[in-house]
């Protein structure tokens, strides 16, 4: 063997030599001095935080009935990595089994497709949702269609990249992910109070965004189970890596104290009210006196809580809770209340009502279109006088008729479980005028809202006790499992049970006899107020533009409801009795036969009865005239 | 020569229990351990194999009709591979003769020994001592070194024709590994630095225009260049490698602490076992792999330069630059030094055909060693560097 032998295994050698020095010189290069970026972005591709969505809790009425609750649906997407190069092929395919428009899909995949262009540098042109909220029955068959999908291809041989594809085409032309939808079985009813939900928030599929749905989100929202762990390269969790694991759990169930059935029997009345008096809206609750438990609340004209963006967001309002109103002649019962609580004056006692129209301190008061002279105070009432009251509250005094209107939950919000409660507007006594009292008296230069008024009544209903007012009766765990109860709370006694009575039986007069006939019940004592109140702008009062009001209990004795209506600028500015009344009356017969309340009154003759009816004691004369 | 053949061996065993280690640990399906067990079966038809072949005389393969029985048969196999229901496509490559393994690992010691035979005899027309003396010897030397068409074209096609066999079979890296040995055996043969550097010019031109014209091979030379842009598509297979590799560190995360082989990392348990090496041994382990395999190329250099005659010489130098050679292109491909090319990790990977292949060479590669000693040598090859005394002279 030559040297020139031994130079070239020498060589060979060299090579062979440099070839391993370059292999550990690159170890070194990955291990060390990458290893930190290198590590980092394995553990991307494996670290997992697996989400399992709570289900949303339902609301239910007092009785169980479903009011919103929460059905699966499936989003329907499409893996841009194979529509790349596919697109009016796949879009032709996919656009009849999701019903979509061929073109209008395939812009749409276009678009989406330029725009991670130029926005990814790595060319991940990622998702894109096709459609939304696909039933779960509906998604088996159109993935089932793709899996038998050729795509053009010719199956019987196919080369191993175009075998590869077809895989590929098949698997991700579309994908499902699983949703939540809200679903409400009773369309608009009971709108205003259940709110809405909206695309979810952390975490979360749905989010609520108004009414019960928004401020209980965080009950009926429940915790998202998460599982921090590693997966396969398959997509399956590796057990044995798991570092944190929630277990999920699901959203509460919200029972309301609302009877569905008293619901839309109210809701019924109030529409019957919008069609014949056409007013921009008519609200009403209904509470159960003895335990301030809202049975019924309802806002017309009221929207589609499952498409609430195809109505004007005015109608999302909740005017009983959010809308504050100088209320008027309604709130004369407590003025009376606090009255007759301190003693000022009795029942029988004669007022002087200065032939309707009196000048005090320089300002006029009148009794509108009427000349009462002397009334009792309960004629006062009945017949609604402002002068009787405005002089009834002189002797009141001031700063107890400020006291007894705080008293009386007044310019606080009353703490209802609802966003967006108005605590109303009360000036305080030392910004008071010369005359506020007298136009205080009658509800004017302040105003409160609806619910207010609503429990104010019924505290008067409850022999003098304000109670809290419930919307919510209790939270159940996912499993049906009482998670809490809300027990009827007693806020305060704000008058004595006497006084109470006394307030009833003069509020018995104005259904009677009174401005309130039209809410007369025959069978059943109907203690009640009716309110036109003329609306301002907060400088001066809008002629024409009304506020009509009804605040009435059933029966008059021992009140079971109180039910107070409200129809805002009925169109051809009537009374709160011939407008609101008649809406109590239909809510209140239906609703004693709801619960069962047994009449408390005999009926006279058949022809009273009629009359009863229409509100009129001596209307069989104009009967028996007719029939002549 | 014990003590280097002991210190092949261990590094072999080594190797090997490594290497089953590894595949217990990429075998994390119920569905993937019967591959453990076929493992363990070659590895114990190895252990029948190496020791005889040790034992065997190499000599005896330098007979003109076992060279032709040989070669023969391996020419027929690696055709038998493009006979439809004979050959089995697997990845695209056909590669697989129905019960016979991959041809192409076979042809790697039957190319190695008929090469070796080829330059033995070769080298030994050109320099028999006493045939020729002085001017005369140097002048014939010259002449036949010269002669291009013995010289080297014909062992060229010797190494080329499997090659270019293998080649069809979309088995570009075998190929390679065939077309570099046959040049590593011919440099040391003695041919002309200009003929080897025109090969290699014309070798590495006629791939650039092949990679450049196929498709698959242009994507998966892109792929090399860049492979964590291409790693959602092609590159997948070399960018997991390399997260593999990186996340393993210095430390490793021990023996099956790896958590990427759960499916991360395509053929793990074969062509890239090294990923599962780096990330579970770190750059330790990688090393100490790395290092076993610098043994056995040391070993074999020791073995080659003491080999008894030529034909031993370029029996021993053809084993270890394949295993030598494939290993470091296999690690280079596992760390994304080279373009993807298919090669198994000798002694490590799972596969039978490549196993018992790589032991036959060490078999060849420790029968050099064993018949080196004067001792054990046969009567008729009396002396290191001596022609033999029988010349079979094929050309």
């Amino acid at each position: 063997m030559s040297s020139s032998a031994g130079i070239r295994l020498k060589v060979l050698t060299c090579v062979l030599f440099a070839g391993f020095a370059i292999l550990e010189w690159r170890l070194v290069q990955l291990q060390v001095l990458r290893h930190k970026e290198l590590e980092e972005k394995a553990e991307a591709y494996r670290l997992t935080d697996r989400v399992e969505q709570a289900w949303r809790g339902e609301i239910r009425d007092r009785n169980g009935m479903q009011l919103a609750l929460t059905v699966p649906v499936k989003n329907v997407y499409a893996d841009l990595v194979v529509w790349t190069n596919h697109v009016d092929l796949l879009a032709h395919i996919v656009a009849p089994l999701l019903g979509l428009d061929q073109t209008e899909l395939s812009r749409r995949v276009r678009q989406k497709l330029n725009s991670n262009n130029a926005s990814s540098p790595d060319g991940d042109p990622g998702v894109l949702l096709l459609k939304r909220s696909v039933t779960p029955p509906e998604w088996p068959p159109i993935h089932e269609a793709l899996a038998r999908e050729t795509f053009g291809l010719p199956t019987n041989h196919l080369t191993s990249r175009q075998r590869t594809l077809l895989k590929e085409l098949r698997r991700w032309t579309l994908f499902a992910e699983d949703d939540q939808q809200r679903y409400y079985p009773n369309g608009q009813s009971l709108a205003a109070v259940l709110g809405f939900v909206g695309n979810g928030a952390d975490g979360h599929l749905l989010q609520g965004r108004w009414g019960l749905e928004a401020s209980l989100n965080q009950w009926l929202a429940g915790q998202n189970g998460v599982c921090a762990s590693s997966q396969d390269a398959a997509g399956n969790e590796l057990a044995f890596c798991r570092t944190r694991e929630v277990l999920v759990g699901d959203g509460a169930h919200a029972i309301l104290t609302i009877d569905l059935t008293l619901q839309e029997i109210v809701e019924h009345a109030l529409a019957k009210a919008m069609a014949r008096y056409g007013p921009s809206s008519a609200s009403c609750v209904v509470v159960r006196p003895s335990t301030g438990e809202i049975l019924a609340l309802a806002c017309l004209p009221a929207f589609s809580p499952q498409q609430p963006g195809c109505s004007p967001p005015a109608t999302w309002r909740n005017h009983v809770i959010s809308d504050r109103y100088e209320v008027g002649s309604v709130f004369k019962v407590i003025t009376l209340a606090a009255a007759l609580e301190q003693g000022a004056v009795k029942l029988n006692q004669p007022m002087y009502c200065e032939n309707g129209a009196w000048i005090y301190k320089k300002l006029a008061l009148h009794d509108d279109g009427h000349r009462y002279g002397i009334l009792t105070v309960r004629e006062c009432l009945a017949k609604s006088s402002n002068i009787g009251f405005a002089k009834i509250a002189l002797v009141v005094g001031t700063n107890q008729l400020y006291a007894a209107i705080t008293n009386f939950g007044f310019a606080r919000a009353t703490g209802v479980r609802l966003p967006y409660e108005t605590p109303g507007f009360i000036r305080p006594v030392t910004n008071w005028t010369p005359t506020s009292i007298t136009r205080v008296a009658i509800g004017q230069e302040f105003s409160v809202s609806q619910l207010q008024l609503a429990m104010a009544y019924a505290a008067i209903a409850n022999d003098g006790r304000l109670m809290q007012p419930l919307l919510v009766r209790e939270l159940d765990h996912a499993d049906g499992s009482v998670w809490g109860r809300y027990q009827p709370r007693v806020l305060r006694a704000v008058v004595r049970p006497e006084t109470a009575r006394q307030v009833r039986e003069a509020m018995r007069d104005v259904v009677e006899y009174g401005t309130g006939k039209e809410a007369a019940l025959p069978g059943y004592t109907i203690a009640g107020k009716t309110g036109t109140a003329q609306k301002s702008d907060g400088h001066r009062y809008l002629p024409g533009r009304l506020y009509c009001s009804f605040v009435g209990m059933v029966p008059a004795e021992k009140p079971g409801l109180v039910i107070a209506v409200a129809v805002d600028e009925p169109a051809n500015s009537e009374y709160g009795g011939v407008v609101a009344a008649p809406v109590f009356r239909e809510i209140a017969e239906q609703a004693v036969l709801r619960y069962g309340i047994p009449p408390d009154k005999a009926i006279a003759s058949p022809l009273d009865r009629r009359a009863l009816v229409r509100g009129q004691p001596n209307a069989h004369h104009d009967l028996m005239a007719m029939a002549r | 020569m014990k003590k280097v053949l002991t210190i092949l061996v261990l590094c072999v065993v080594a190797l090997c229990l490594l290497g089953l280690v590894m595949l217990y640990s990429t075998a994390f399906k119920p569905a993937d351990l019967p591959r453990f067990r076929l493992q363990l079966d070659y590895l114990a038809a190895g252990l029948l194999l190496v020791p005889t072949l040790v034992r065997m005389d190499y000599g005896w393969l330098n007979q003109r009709p076992v060279l032709w029985v040989m070669g023969t048969v391996c020419f027929v196999l690696l055709l038998a591979v493009f006979i439809p229901g004979v050959g089995i496509q697997v990845n695209g490559a056909n590669r697989w003769v129905r019960g016979a393994g991959q041809p192409s690992e076979f042809a790697k010691p039957v190319v190695i020994t008929l090469l070796a035979a080829y330059l033995a005899r070769l080298t030994n027309s050109v320099c028999r001592p006493g045939a020729l003396t002085g001017q005369a010897y140097q002048a014939a030397a010259q002449r036949k070194t010269d002669d291009f068409k013995r010289s080297f074209l014909i062992p060229l096609l010797v190494g080329g024709v499997p090659a270019l066999l293998i080649f069809a079979e979309q088995d570009w890296g075998t190929a390679t590994l065939f077309g570099m040995i046959t040049l590593a055996l011919l440099l040391l043969a003695g041919a002309r630095w200009s003929f080897l550097a025109l090969t290699l010019t014309g070798a590495v031109s006629s791939l650039i225009v092949l990679v450049a014209f196929n498709p698959l091979r242009l994507e998966r030379f892109l792929v090399f260049l860049d492979p964590e842009g291409h790693r959602r598509g092609a590159g997948w297979q070399i960018w997991q490698s390399l997260l593999a590799i990186g996340s393993g560190g210095v430390g490793g995360h021990f023996l099956d602490g790896s958590l990427h082989k759960y499916g991360y990392v395509p053929e793990q348990q074969t062509d890239f076992i090294f990923a599962c090496i780096g990330e579970e041994t770190g750059l330790w382990g990688s090393s100490v792999v790395l290092l076993l395999y610098l043994g056995i190329l040391l070993c074999g250099l020791h073995i080659l330069s003491h080999a008894r005659d030529r034909f031993g010489y370029f029996l021993a130098a053809g084993c270890t630059t394949a295993i030598t050679l494939q290993a470091c292109i296999n690690v280079a491909v596992a760390t994304s030094l080279v373009p993807n090319k298919g090669l198994p990790l000798p002694f490590m990977s799972y596969g039978g055909s490549s196993l018992l292949a790589m032991f036959i060479c060490i078999g060849l590669l420790g029968s050099v060693a064993w018949h080196s000693h004067p001792g054990r040598v046969p009567l008729r090859n009396s002396a290191r560097h001596q022609p033999s005394a029988v010349q079979l002279v094929m050309f």
